[in-house]
């Protein structure tokens, strides 16, 4: 794991060596600071009166490390802040670029949310981790271990007592961040709970409405709101309780500091074998503070860089993750004619349950071929084989007599325009939505696009018309209002072989009796597979199969279909 | 007229802070108590070291050890009293401004709460609350103490030498001005890191939902430059900001640094001449570095406060929304809520209805004119858009009509109280929403009248009995959006929630566009039986309705034919459209055969693997 999240920052070690050089730098001219602090203190308070020469050497030379500490101590976390933010950049490149890679499987199955989470959360706490928690820890490890260095130098006994002291606000802060961590889970859980209540409810506050559930919501809501109230009370106390307890202990030992060492200086105890003047109170009084500083901080940076490593794990993970085979050495499918044959096709997306068995099907060039059938027979498995979304696990599936396994997919699926039922619109405009297939169309190509598919009138209307941006998935655009632009983008692109899958679901009877004119121009000279719900909307078609439990169970045209008195005829008695 | 309405809609934010007013004063008390123990500590030090060391005084030393703990330990019990205070009374204030707005958004028009949109919506209960509420902690824990803390190191810097005191009076414009700079420039540029950011989430997102559509365009390729070139954005951003932020603590660092050698320097002057000792430079130095830690702290809560002015206003502009739909007291029943049958049970007259207020923006209805008697069964039928759902919309009171009036019972529906109205008009809606719960909590829907025979009996009018057995009777656990149910049953148990207190007037939605023939027929025939009088039958397709009473054909907004099933078909050419576009399947009616058992039931979605 550690291996191969170096991998990423190797190729910016060289800024992140300099950062940690620069980083020991500034922790050591903080170490020195004080101990020229003292010597200045102690000119000013020499028995004999100021002594300007040794104060206005000493202070020459603090002037230089203060302002190349600050430059340092600049450079540094910029430094290494940059470095991450790069390794962190490829990384979330190449996790976004396998993800494209991924067989549909992976979309299909992977909650989005989670996925999302990765690219985003997780690469952040990588970069807090490495980029700022890694120097931090870096220079605080140098000025905890250098004050204490530094102050065993001066005064053995006093440096003892602070190490007495202070790491007891470590332990107090560990206590606290532990007991309290819990309480934040149980807040942080509460207010989840709390969010995603609020979110049903608002989303559904027509139904609310309707049946006049208001004071009952609002009273589960209260309920909630009151539970939130308790843990969130306790995790704010608790947290709220670290600061003043690690500033109890480090104004102790500030004052533990400063008593010892005047009483060494009165009583003349020689520490190092000098004796402690009031420079050397200052110094200590100064290591003092600064030591207890870094403790805190190391705290917090630890948990952040294994907040780090659990997310790093989290996009291995992902980068793991076997994809397509990479298909560029294949030759790319020519079309001369729309023809599809499927012979004894055989799926399924999980090994026990077997979907399709044997299926064979042949689609004569300009054919509209239908499929109808009940839910899960597996109309749209067949239109997952055909775009090579899924692989088959035995038989063959020709477009235009080439074996699309030779192919590259991007060729074949090129082949193909689709239209399917879940409407998917990307964030940007009308055009650019319908322009999606071929971003090259002209405007005049998206409106004649948009006229046949009936979207036209309705686009005119929206406040920017075609240039109106489109949000949230088409958020403000109504189901049937989608569909119709995903049947533009449809019928912009020029492919012999058309699939609509439930493509009119959400249009209504009469709009959708022109969008099929529509499609009636397109389809004319290509082979179209229709799958539908609505019988009458495919009666015209050359073949209709019937599908159910993954395998053709009828065949024909609409009226022998209808004189067998069979599947289709029952389901076209059911209706709907 | 504006600054009148933001005053009076702040009152709901300072309001829900009234009961802790004492709190707000009380915490930061405790804590200034804090303060100025802590900034005794460097002043006493001063005295141990000019006395003590200076006038070898060890007994003096030692005395001053238990006053300097004492204070230290003091200074830790004003601490904690003030941090409970804070937290009681910040989180009591937070979830006092929730309940608030949460029952400001219940109350709200439907109209404002479809242009702002659920997730906006849920953002202000969560996101803008959260960050009042700690706003309000901070304002108790910090906002008094570290200006105090500021100023106070100042004054006794001042009270240990006033002339060295200038050299801070120098410095603090130049490390004001500086924090002020650096924050400037980061805040917006943070900004724009979280936008780039977001859009780097909308790209994965768009990509995981988009998988299907992406590869059969072949746009992989362009998408991973979307992604590559917003990711790049991002990177450079936070290069940027860095190195901004970056330098607060350097900068600050140094110029600390700076004043402290001219400290040094001029002190040195004075100990010369005798204005000075020792101890007091070491003090006023302590004093320096108190005053540098407690402006970074400002600086943060100008930050925060910043982003909680923002919170406020966008929390603000729910609360200075109307509410509208918050329950009226009941006009006194005059006899006329006891109708006649002869009096229409509901009216339309001249009704209207826009959503939007631009004049070139066509109304959704328009000049509506009805009249409903008990007993009938009305359909409803008009391609979508046609103005079906904001018909039915005004019959429910969901939406007030922009002209025209809507009348229920003969009383004008603006003077019905909203809980009554409901329990005489009912709607089972088009999106048969139901909510995470048991099935009985849904058909309950909030009232707790409602018996268990009650539900029984509407689950059974509404054909949703079988199921729900199946599933483990009325305590059968519903999922979020009923998730755990299909769309044909969802719709079944919409009805059985608007049918279970047997309204009056019961209107269906397109209630039955998940269900099979035979099951919708016996549903109508159940209703039908049980009592409930009046009943509206909204639909896309002619079959469902062509044995009301009367059909009313709705196209673009406004009436375009009301009659009989033969009559209509005569008359409107749009009615024999529909009907003729529904099939000949659907000419057989409802009554048809019913079909092979696969067919029967849920035919909604698809199948999505």
């Amino acid at each position: 794991m550690i291996r191969r999240l170096l991998k990423y920052l190797k190729k910016y070690r060289a800024a992140l060596i300099v950062s940690s050089l620069f980083a020991i730098l500034s922790g050591g001219l903080l170490l020195i600071g004080p101990l020229f602090l003292g010597k200045a203190v102690d000119a000013l308070t020499a028995e004999n009166g100021v002594e300007w020469d040794a104060l206005g050497k000493n202070l020459v030379l603090l002037s230089v490390f203060y302002v190349s500490g600050a430059v340092l101590s600049y450079l540094s976390p910029l430094l290494s802040g940059k470095a991450a933010a790069g390794a962190v950049t490829d990384m979330r490149n190449d996790t976004f670029r396998r993800i494209l890679s991924l067989p549909l499987r992976f979309f299909d199955t992977r909650p989005h949310g989670d996925v999302i989470t990765r690219i985003t959360a997780d690469c952040e706490n990588i970069y807090d981790g490495i980029g700022q928690s890694f120097v931090q820890l870096f220079s605080g490890v140098v000025t905890v271990v250098g004050t204490m260095i530094a102050m065993f130098v001066i005064s053995p006994a006093i440096a003892a007592a602070v190490l007495c002291i202070t790491p007891l606000s470590l332990i107090i802060a560990r206590f606290v961040v532990i007991r309290t961590a819990r309480l934040f889970a149980a807040q942080q859980k509460k207010t989840g709970e709390l969010g995603a209540h609020v979110e049903e409810i608002l989303s559904g506050i027509r139904t609310v409405h309707e049946n006049s559930m208001e004071d009952c919501e609002q009273g589960r809501f209260e309920e909630i709101n009151a539970e939130l109230y308790k843990v969130g009370r306790s995790a704010q106390f608790g947290g709220a309780l670290i600061n003043p307890s690690t500033r109890l202990v480090n104004n102790i030992s500030y004052i533990c500091v400063g008593l010892m060492g005047a009483l060494f200086a009165v009583s003349g105890i020689t520490a190092g074998g000098k004796i402690i003047t009031v420079g050397v109170i200052a110094t200590l009084l100064s290591y003092a503070t600064q030591f207890a500083k870094p403790i805190n901080e190391i705290a917090g940076v630890t948990t952040q860089i294994q907040n780090a490593l659990a997310s790093a794990e989290r996009i291995m993970n992902i980068l793991d993750e076997q994809p397509e085979p990479d298909d560029s050495g294949l030759d790319r499918l020519t079309v001369s004619e729309g023809s599809v044959e499927i012979e004894h096709l055989k799926f399924s997306y999980v090994p026990e349950k077997p979907l399709i068995t044997d299926l064979s099907l042949r689609a004569e060039p300009g054919s509209v071929v239908a499929i109808v059938g009940p839910t899960g027979a597996g109309k749209t498995t067949i239109v997952n084989l055909l775009m090579r979304f899924y692989e088959p696990l035995g038989g063959t599936i020709r477009v235009s007599g080439t074996d699309t396994q030779t192919v590259t997919r991007d060729s074949l699926r090129d082949a193909f325009s689709m239209v399917l039922q879940d409407t998917w619109l990307f964030t940007g405009s009308v055009r650019d939505n319908i322009a999606y297939g071929c971003p090259g169309a002209s405007d005049e190509q998206v409106r004649e696009a948009a006229k046949a598919a009936c979207a036209h009138s309705f686009i005119r209307r929206l406040p920017d018309g075609y240039d109106t941006l489109l949000t949230d998935g088409g958020g403000n655009l109504s189901g049937g209002q989608r569909q119709l632009i995903t049947i533009a983008r449809a019928m912009l692109c020029d492919s012999p072989v058309l699939i609509l899958d439930e493509a009119t679901s959400s249009v209504d009877i009469v709009t959708e009796q022109y969008v099929r004119q529509g499609f009636g121009n397109l389809m004319k000279g290509r082979t179209s597979f229709i799958i539908a719900h609505r019988l009458a909307t495919i009666r015209n078609a050359d073949l209709i199969l019937v599908v159910d439990g993954g395998n053709i169970v009828e065949q024909g045209t609409y009226s022998e279909l209808m004189a067998r008195r069979g599947r289709y005829w029952g389901l076209e008695n059911a209706g709907r | 007229m504006t600054k009148q309405k933001s005053r009076k809609a702040e009152n709901q934010i300072l309001a829900s802070a009234k009961k802790y007013r004492k709190w707000f004063v009380i915490g930061p008390v405790f804590k200034l108590t804090e303060a100025i123990f802590e900034l005794l500590i460097p002043t006493l030090m001063v005295y141990i070291i000019d006395r003590g060391v200076t006038g070898r005084d060890g007994a003096y030393v030692l005395r001053m050890m238990p006053l300097m703990i004492g204070i230290a330990v003091l200074g830790y019990l004003s601490a904690l009293v003030c941090q409970y205070v804070a937290s009681l009374s910040s989180q009591g204030f937070g979830t006092e401004l929730r309940n608030r707005l949460f029952r400001r958004m219940l109350d709200l028009p439907q109209k404002d709460a479809d242009r702002l949109g659920a997730s906006a919506m849920v953002n202000r209960v969560t996101n803008d609350v959260n960050i009042l509420q700690q706003a309000a902690a901070m304002l108790i824990r910090l906002a008094i103490r570290a200006p105090f803390i500021c100023i106070g190191s100042l004054i006794m810097a001042a009270m240990l030498n006033l002339k060295l005191t200038l050299i801070i009076l120098c410095a603090l414009p130049l490390l004001i001005a500086a924090v002020a700079l650096v924050m400037k420039l980061s805040v917006p540029l943070f900004g724009k890191v979280q936008k780039r950011l977001d859009n780097i989430a909308v790209i994965s997102r768009e990509n995981m939902s988009g998988a299907r559509v992406i590869r059969a365009f072949s746009r992989s390729e362009n998408e991973k430059k979307r992604f590559g070139d917003e990711s790049k954005e991002y990177y450079k951003a936070v290069v940027r900001v860095n190195r901004i932020s970056a330098m607060l603590n350097p900068l600050t660092t140094l110029i600390m640094n700076v004043a402290v050698i001219a400290v040094l320097w001029f002190g040195g002057k004075m100990i010369d001449s005798g204005d000075m000792t020792g101890g007091r430079i070491i003090a006023f130095v302590n004093y320096i570095s108190y005053m540098v830690t407690a402006l970074l702290v400002v600086a943060n809560l100008v930050n925060l406060f910043t982003k909680a002015a923002a919170s406020a206003k966008r929390v603000n502009e729910i609360f200075e929304l109307p509410a509208g739909g918050g329950s009226r007291p009941a006009a006194s029943p005059d006899g006329d809520n006891t109708a006649q049958d002869a009096a229409p049970v509901f009216e339309l007259v001249n009704a209207s209805l826009k959503y939007s207020g631009g004049d070139d923006v066509p109304a959704a209805l328009e000049g509506a004119n009805l009249a409903v008697f008990p007993g009938e069964v009305l359909g409803i039928v008009g391609i979508t858009g046609s103005g079906k759902t904001s018909l039915v919309s005004l019959l429910t009171g969901l939406y007030a009509c922009t002209g025209g009036e809507v009348r229920i019972k003969g009383r004008n529906i603006h003077d019905w109280d909203k809980k009554e109205l409901s329990r005489t008009v009912r709607i089972a809606s088009q999106q048969s929403t139901l909510f995470s719960g048991s099935v009985a909590e849904n058909i309950r829907a909030g009232d707790p009248s409602v018996t268990e025979d009650e539900i029984r009996e509407a689950l059974r009018i509404a054909q949703a009995e079988e199921f729900v057995d199946e599933k483990g009777g009325i305590e059968a656990r519903v999922e979020r959006g009923g998730a755990n149910f299909s769309g044909g049953q969802r719709q079944r148990l919409s009805v059985a929630r608007a049918v279970v207190k047997k309204p009056e007037v019961l209107i269906l939605d397109d209630s039955f566009s998940a269900l099979d023939n035979a099951t919708a027929s016996a549903m109508l025939g159940a209703i039908r039986g049980s009592g409930i009088k009046t009943l509206v039958i909204v639909s896309q397709r002619a079959g469902s309705v062509r044995y009301a009473d009367r059909i009313l054909v709705l196209d673009d907004g406004k009436c375009a034919g009301l009659g009989s099933h033969a009559e209509l078909l005569e008359t409107s050419e749009i009615y024999a459209e529909i009907c003729r576009l529904s099939g000949e399947a659907e000419d057989e009616g409802q009554a048809g055969g019913a079909g092979p058992a696969y067919a029967a039931g849920n035919a909604e979605g698809g199948e999505a693997l």
